[in-house]
């Protein structure tokens, strides 16, 4: 361990805590969108069995936004370094992680809700699946753009 | 006329695990695949450059098999209700 003034003792913990909110945050969202939906899924499905295959799409789109938090956070284990390890890098890790996951964060709930609401219209209304799963596509593309944002300030 | 229902309801399953374990499964496997023997080993990158491209590929084999799984649901549910309408 060398400390100088630019990777002191401390830095480490900035990406340690990157990492983690990476993975925390998304997991958060991810839950949230798997547990909203899936009540949606349970009171759908009682009368309509026939489109539980259809109606997983906002469970497996949830799980996705967990695996953005994963990769980064991945990435993020994967830089960290015992010895000159500086204190900017260590602040641009936190920063990845914190985009990713509070973006996991937002789009989780974005399916949640959505895939809620969604899954129960298109019991009634089966022309609202193609609507239910471009608003779908579309809140999952907000943890995307926190993925990418991450991975580009990770190459910092 | 159950047995037939049933089957029915084994084959939904069958693909539904499949799908998800494909989506779980292969963004993991592709990560390191691509990291170890292509990134890593063929071209020989950084330890930088190499997290990042594998991870780019792991997000693009996810959305691959995401949209796999869209096509199925999507296409499949429909052909099998309107043979059901038959």
């Amino acid at each position: 361990m060398t400390q100088t003034p630019e990777s002191p003792i401390y830095a480490p913990f900035f990406g340690v805590m990157g990492a983690a909110s990476a993975i925390i945050f998304s997991a958060l969202g991810a839950a949230y969108g798997t547990a909203k939906s899936g009540t949606g899924i349970a009171a759908m499905s009682v009368m309509r069995p026939e489109l539980i295959m259809k109606s997983i799409i906002p469970v497996v789109m949830a799980g996705i936004i967990a695996i953005y938090g994963l990769v980064v956070a991945v990435l993020i284990a994967g830089g960290l370094e015992s010895n000159n390890y500086t204190l900017y890098k260590g602040f641009v890790h936190l920063g990845a992680g914190l985009a990713v996951g509070f973006s996991g964060l937002a789009a989780g709930f974005a399916i949640g809700i959505v895939g809620d609401a969604g899954v129960r219209g298109t019991a009634q209304q089966p022309r609202l699946f193609v609507g239910m799963i471009l608003i779908l596509i579309f809140a999952e593309v907000l943890g995307l753009y926190g993925l990418i944002v991450a991975i580009y300030l990770y190459t910092k | 006329m159950a047995n037939t229902k049933e089957s029915a309801e084994l084959q939904v399953f069958k693909t539904v695990l499949f799908h998800c374990l494909v989506i779980i499964a292969l963004p993991v496997f592709s990560f390191f695949t691509s990291k170890i023997f292509i990134f890593d080993g063929l071209l020989g990158l950084n330890h930088v450059p190499s997290n990042v491209y594998s991870a780019g590929v792991a997000i693009l084999v996810l959305h691959i098999a995401l949209g796999a799984f869209i096509y199925r649901a999507y296409f499949d549910d429909q052909s099998k209700t309107q043979t059901k309408r038959d």
